[in-house]
């Protein structure tokens, strides 16, 4: 008789967390799509114990919830299902367009720029027809910016508005990270102002990535611009100047990927109808450990990872030939119906 | 006992191998070929190649280092300049035997017949009879070795057209061969045509898996190898300047056959810093675009082990393609 209740109790969420390179999100999304509460962690290349200090964080913050469902995304998604136990395991891509198309159904463009990598969503009627991620290159990403921000002494959180103070934007070339330094030096020694630098560098940025990421794609409004380097209203300006109309920057724009997999956590549980996986907020306070070893069964000499939850294996992995693998969780589920979970 | 050749199981051995195994032990070598890329392997061609060459050349390196460690004689190891009129190959396959001689200074003997079918056959077949004669073989009989290896070459081409894949085949030669390629039990509910070297698509290590990563998915995957090959020439004679790379022209026209075929995607898998590569990616990327809504993949390997950024991109291609379907 589940299905037959007009309404969600008010504490009956879902979890999403989206462990990335360099942030690990959490985001409690209420039964009805609402994002109810948000965490933004550092990852510091560690993110077991970023997971776990999210999850104490929510907890303390909202000790009554019911989680209901929960999902995993960003490059660390295996992992981050390990350790919290999830319904739902799914890719960036599907993560953010299932999030961008929840808050925005006109959405025709995504624009995502992360911590390493970035990429661009093309939907159409609310369908994800086309989509690219950087390649190799790295170059155009959050991490650059922070790292260019702590070379000129400015916190990551004013380089934006520095930005916009600018006169002149100087030009920078944005084809490599390397040369753009040399070049923002070269013009910092010629006596250019630092707002026309970091307006340079934005625009340069911005070329960068719709040259390689966006090549060939058809980008039309309207456009979500999402990830922590929305957060700059730097690039969000220089975005708009290279594209000619406004963009948006969502509410949650900074977690979109969790959203995304707290939606596709509550589509999975809603039509599965099975209980969740959630190991509970205890496991904040457990003890985990990553352990790993070489394989020396084969030539491939795979390095196997192990996890274990005070001191007992509950995932395994990294074999080439799955002989280790160990994951209880499963691992490509059907989202054969997103859609309709977009339009809710 | 003859004399022990040892074949490397890389670059253009994925294209060739029945071709050269049968002409070889025809003539009475004994054949050693080294094993499936392995992380060893790898290693190993890293450690020794030159700089700035693409995977597949280091992966050659660490099969020939895994040759010589073997114990073998020699080496074979044609000088591919050409193997169709008007045609040429990646300029590195000309280079390999020069590149292994500098590598591998002490004892080992590279038999390098010359490849170049934009010569006469009498200089080919000059080339073949070097070979034969090296193996204490007669020229007629090297001609008999020969006609007999065409046509397990073109048993191994109908084979792989039948929509099948390399490893079956030497699974059904020798039944040690590893089998590689495992089918899925389910019906595939997606069709991918996969664009692509032989050498990276066939190389489990160096692909990632791709080709098995995609059947778990519940996919059909395609290769060059199984269209065609007059649909392959109608389509790439289409184009309006002719394609001189042999694997080049087989790849463009093999994307033109697949946007007629309405294929579900398109994955082209690259290996990075390849120069072939460069042109004809970007031509199949704005041809298979401007004819038809089919998506495109491309997917770059290097030699980094992490597998998270392949995962990721395979994974949100095929859930594209379901939602796309499901619309």
């Amino acid at each position: 008789m589940t299905n037959m209740r007009a309404s969600y109790g008010k504490h009956d969420v879902y979890l999403g967390i989206d462990v990335g390179s360099v942030s690990t999100n959490l985001v409690v999304m209420s039964g009805a799509g609402e994002v109810y509460h948000k965490e933004y962690l550092r990852t510091q290349g560690r993110p077991i114990p970023a997971v776990q200090a999210g999850l104490a964080r929510v907890y303390q913050k909202l000790p009554d919830i019911q989680i209901k469902g929960v999902g995993t995304t960003g490059s660390g998604r295996r992992l981050a299902a390990a350790i919290a136990g999830a319904d739902i395991v799914k890719n960036e891509i599907t993560a953010h367009a299932a999030a961008a198309t929840h808050f925005h159904p006109d959405v025709q463009t995504v624009i995502e720029i992360g911590g390493q990598d970035s990429k661009i969503i093309i939907l159409r009627e609310g369908v994800v027809t086309d989509f690219a991620m950087n390649t190799v290159c790295a170059a155009g990403t959050g991490s650059f910016l922070d790292q260019q921000a702590a070379r000129l002494g400015i916190p990551i959180a004013e380089f934006g508005e520095i930005a916009l103070q600018a006169k002149n934007p100087v030009r920078i070339a944005g084809r490599c990270t390397v040369f753009a330094e040399s070049d923002m030096i070269h013009k910092q020694q010629m006596g250019h102002s630092v707002p026309d630098i970091l307006a340079g560098l934005c625009a340069a940025m911005v070329r960068n990535y719709l040259n390689n990421v966006g090549k060939g794609k058809e980008i039309r409004p309207t456009v979500l611009f999402q990830g922590g380097v929305a957060a700059n209203r730097g690039m969000c300006k220089a975005l708009e100047d290279e594209l000619g109309y406004p963009i948006i920057v969502p509410r949650a724009f900074d977690v979109m990927g969790a959203v995304g997999a707290a939606l596709l956590a509550r589509r999975h549980i809603e039509e599965s109808g099975q209980e969740t996986n959630f190991r509970g907020f205890a496991v904040s306070q457990a003890r985990y450990s990553a352990g790993s070893f070489e394989c020396s069964h084969c030539a491939n000499r795979c390095e196997i990872v192990n996890i274990s939850m005070n001191g007992k294996l509950v995932a395994r992995w990294g074999s080439r030939c799955g002989r280790w693998e160990q994951d209880e969780i499963a691992y490509h589920s059907p989202i054969d119906h997103l859609q309709e979970l977009c339009y809710h | 006992m003859g004399i022990t050749v040892g074949i490397p199981r890389a670059l253009a051995y994925h294209d060739y191998f029945p071709l050269w195994k049968v002409f070889l032990s025809s003539l009475g070598a004994e054949l050693v070929v080294s094993p499936p890329t392995n992380q060893a392997i790898v290693n190993d061609g890293v450690r020794l190649a030159v700089d700035g060459t693409c995977l597949p050349v280091k992966i050659f390196y660490g099969h020939v280092s895994w040759l010589s460690k073997a114990g073998v004689d020699s080496i074979f190891l044609p000088r591919l300049i050409s193997v169709a009129p008007k045609e040429y190959i990646c300029p590195k396959f000309m280079g390999l035997p020069d590149m292994m001689a500098a590598a591998f200074p002490n004892g080992l003997r590279f038999i390098s017949p010359v490849i170049n079918l934009t010569h006469s056959s009498r200089l080919f077949y000059q080339e073949l009879e070097k070979v034969g004669k090296w193996l204490g073989c007669t020229a007629p009989d090297t001609r008999r070795a020969w006609d007999k290896a065409l046509a397990a070459q073109e048993s191994y081409q109908s084979f792989l057209q039948g929509g099948n894949w390399p490893a079956e085949y030497e699974t059904q030669q020798d039944k040690e061969a590893e089998l590689t390629v495992s089918r899925p039990l389910d019906t595939p509910s997606l069709r991918i045509g996969l664009l692509g070297h032989s050498y990276v698509v066939y190389d489990k290590l160096a692909s990632m898996d791709a080709v098995n990563r995609l059947q778990g998915m519940g996919v059909e995957v395609l290769t060059v190898d199984m269209l065609p090959p007059a649909r392959i020439e109608a389509q790439a004679a289409r184009w309006p300047k002719r394609m001189f790379w042999t694997s080049g022209r087989r790849i463009l026209g093999a994307a033109w056959e697949y946007t007629e075929m309405s294929v579900d995607g398109i994955i082209y898998i690259t290996a990075f810093g390849c120069g072939t590569d460069s042109l004809t990616a970007e031509l199949v990327e704005r041809t298979v675009r401007r004819r038809s809504h089919i998506p495109q993949l491309i997917l770059n390997i290097d030699e980094h082990t992490g597998e998270a950024g392949v995962v990721t991109r395979l994974e949100a291609f095929v859930d594209m393609l379901r939602w796309r379907r499901g619309r």
